[in-house]
């Protein structure tokens, strides 16, 4: 019964990133004309030429009945052929399979920063409540889901930068070449990152955690004679993840964004950069093929999520 | 996919002390006032033009003649913020509260009626949630340019989704009131019970959520801008400033980066705790269905 909720919402999610898709597509096409941008560019007072725009039409199948155009799309995308990007002419593929390792290790430690920061922070208020744990979290949810990530990667630039003289090498370096190089470039985009997520988790863990305090069974563990750090660890952590994790699925849409934002600010050529790259340039089968990549990794993360909450909590695997 | 989330709350002793008077609220209502008649009037009593350049006063640091400094051109960086505020606050506010209505009315729709409207509500909800917001703004912008409607349509389609979901759930639970089943039987129209009954009980949702949205608006508006996707250089805006120059020059005018983003900062500060203490005010569990 679980698998057959979990097969209906992977088949509903990925219908929805479909769907998704399906509108940026056809928004891109109705609202604008792809080839008259192409050929006179952004600006406003070019004359074009209508003759090359509908050569350029015709090369990029534009042409073609707009349903006919989705179905080439998605044949393109089952064999593994994106197409190429309007501006620079290179298959997209090539450009994903460097640039989606970068993002993927980007977005997943920065996730990981997050809950180092959280987590302690988090479960330390909850147990020692009162005025100054609570003054305390509320001080750093505050500050830290107010601070706009790029800025403060610029501050922490600065910082480093003044007080020890020490930039990130320019050049990104594969890990594969050079870890150590490697290590150094992604590090601050990383902690940034990971500072600014920490922010809801913080605050989610605390009330996570004071809310399962509550429960009776904590009380059980504690009239049995559990050390109290056991109570923690075995009763009141395990309950407390759960819902903390499936939080973090949801707010996936919040690190990709993050994602998009350092990446930008750091020079880092992952995927985020190449979708600003794109938009700022009307790169359009690069635009759509960023928000499909971005949509699927927001529902595998939450059916992950779903599947790993109710491994820790067979409770869920009940609802149907 | 929300339903799978099993929302604790927080059962936080209140203080009798916080509650008398809301010191922390009056402050930061004040600074907000402050910052947005700033933002508004200053530009035009200010003489200095935003885009002179001035090559004598390069990369000059914080003085009396130029309270932030002056950047690589020599242009008063005092005088660009306060241009920048105002074009900030003329996209993120109009932005927000558009957001915020739509999403607020869509909610109400979709949480009155049920059934396939609702349904078609939540598919659409869905589907922007799944694209993180200053995504879905950027497709916006790139389709349509970077133009001052443009950024306003942009940032209320991304802020929407979060509206409708916090709406809709007011909704549910208002509606199923007495009060509601009582005007139904009185032959009151649907729409009159939306609007007069359902909505003027989900008001503290609404404000919680409206004050959220613009600190949310002033996030996306500034990242848009600092991606180079917002507002197009010469003209400044707290987000453009940030990019270009300004990160090249960072180690030697520090001040170029410091005080644009410290103006975002605080604006995000400020309307994001107002919305919280609203929320504490009406209903301390919205807090955490709002601040993911």
């Amino acid at each position: 019964m679980f698998l057959q909720y979990l097969a209906r919402r992977a088949i509903g999610g990925f219908l929805v990133v479909l769907l998704a898709t399906f509108v940026v597509f056809v928004f891109i096409r109705v609202a604008g004309d792809p080839a008259a941008l192409i050929v006179g560019g952004t600006g406003e007072n070019i004359t074009i030429n209508p003759e090359r725009v509908a050569q350029v039409r015709q090369q990029l199948g534009l042409d073609k009945p707009l349903i006919l155009q989705f179905v080439d799309f998605l044949a393109g995308l089952i064999t593994g052929g994106l197409g190429n990007s309007f501006v620079t002419g290179r298959p997209i593929a090539d450009e994903l399979r460097v640039r989606l390792p970068l993002t993927i290790e980007i977005a997943l430690l920065s996730e990981f920063t997050a809950w180092i920061f959280a987590l302690p922070l988090g479960l330390f208020s909850a147990l020692r409540r009162g005025r100054f744990t609570e003054a305390l979290t509320r001080i750093f949810f505050f500050v830290a889901s107010a601070v706009p990530a790029y800025w403060l990667g610029l501050l922490v630039l600065i910082f480093v930068l003044l007080t020890f003289g020490w930039r990130p090498p320019l050049g990104l370096v594969p890990p594969t070449q050079n870890l150590w190089v490697h290590l150094q470039q992604i590090a601050l985009p990383i902690l940034v990152l990971g500072f600014v997520l920490a922010a809801g988790l913080v605050r989610f863990i605390r009330n996570a955690v004071l809310e399962v305090l509550q429960e009776p069974f904590v009380q059980v563990a504690r009239a049995k004679g559990l050390a109290e750090s056991t109570v923690v660890m075995r009763h009141v952590l395990r309950n407390a993840f759960a819902p903390t994790l499936a939080f973090s699925g949801l707010r996936v849409g919040y690190l990709l964004g993050g994602v998009v934002i350092v990446e930008t600010t750091f020079n880092l050529p992952g995927l985020g950069l190449f979708f600003v790259e794109a938009v700022a340039r009307r790169d359009f089968p690069v635009i759509q093929i960023a928000v499909l990549i971005l949509g699927t990794a927001f529902v595998i993360i939450n059916l992950l999520t779903d599947i790993a909450c109710s491994l820790i909590d067979p409770r869920l695997r009940e609802r149907g | 996919m929300a339903e799978a989330v099993a929302t604790p709350i927080a059962r936080e002793r209140v203080s009798a002390v916080r509650r008398r008077i809301p010191w922390v609220g009056i402050t930061i209502v004040a600074l907000l006032t402050l910052i947005v008649l700033t933002g508004l009037v200053g530009p035009s009593v200010n003489s200095r033009s935003p885009t002179a350049t001035n090559a004598m006063a390069r990369l000059k640091p914080p003085s009396m003649q130029y309270p932030f400094g002056t950047d690589e051109l020599g242009r008063d960086i005092f005088t660009r913020a306060l241009y920048g505020l105002r074009t900030t606050l003329l996209i993120a506010v109009p932005g927000g509260l558009l957001g915020t209505v739509v999403g607020t009315l869509l909610g109400l729709i979709g949480g009155y009626r049920r059934g396939i409207v609702d349904f078609l509500l939540q598919r659409g909800v869905e589907l922007v949630t799944a694209i993180p917001s200053l995504v879905v703004a950027s497709v916006v912008v790139a389709v349509l340019g970077p133009g001052r409607i443009q950024l306003i349509g942009a940032v209320a389609l991304s802020l929407t989704p979060v509206g409708v979901r916090v709406m809709r759930a007011a909704t549910l639970r208002v509606s199923e009131s007495l009060f509601c089943e009582a005007a139904r039987a009185l032959g009151a129209s649907h729409w009159r019970i939306m609007l007069r009954h359902v909505l003027p009980n989900c008001l503290g949702p609404v404000a919680v959520l409206a004050s959220l949205n613009l600190g949310a608006a002033i996030f996306v508006e500034t990242g848009l801008s600092f991606l180079g996707l917002g507002v197009q250089p010469p003209n400044p805006s707290l987000g453009n400033m940030l990019t270009g120059a300004a990160s090249l020059y960072f180690s030697r005018a520090p001040w170029m980066v410091i005080f644009p983003g410290l103006i975002v900062t605080v604006l995000i500060l400020c309307f994001n705790i107002l919305g919280d203490m609203l929320a504490d005010y009406f209903d301390p569990r919205l807090r955490s269905q709002t601040n993911a």
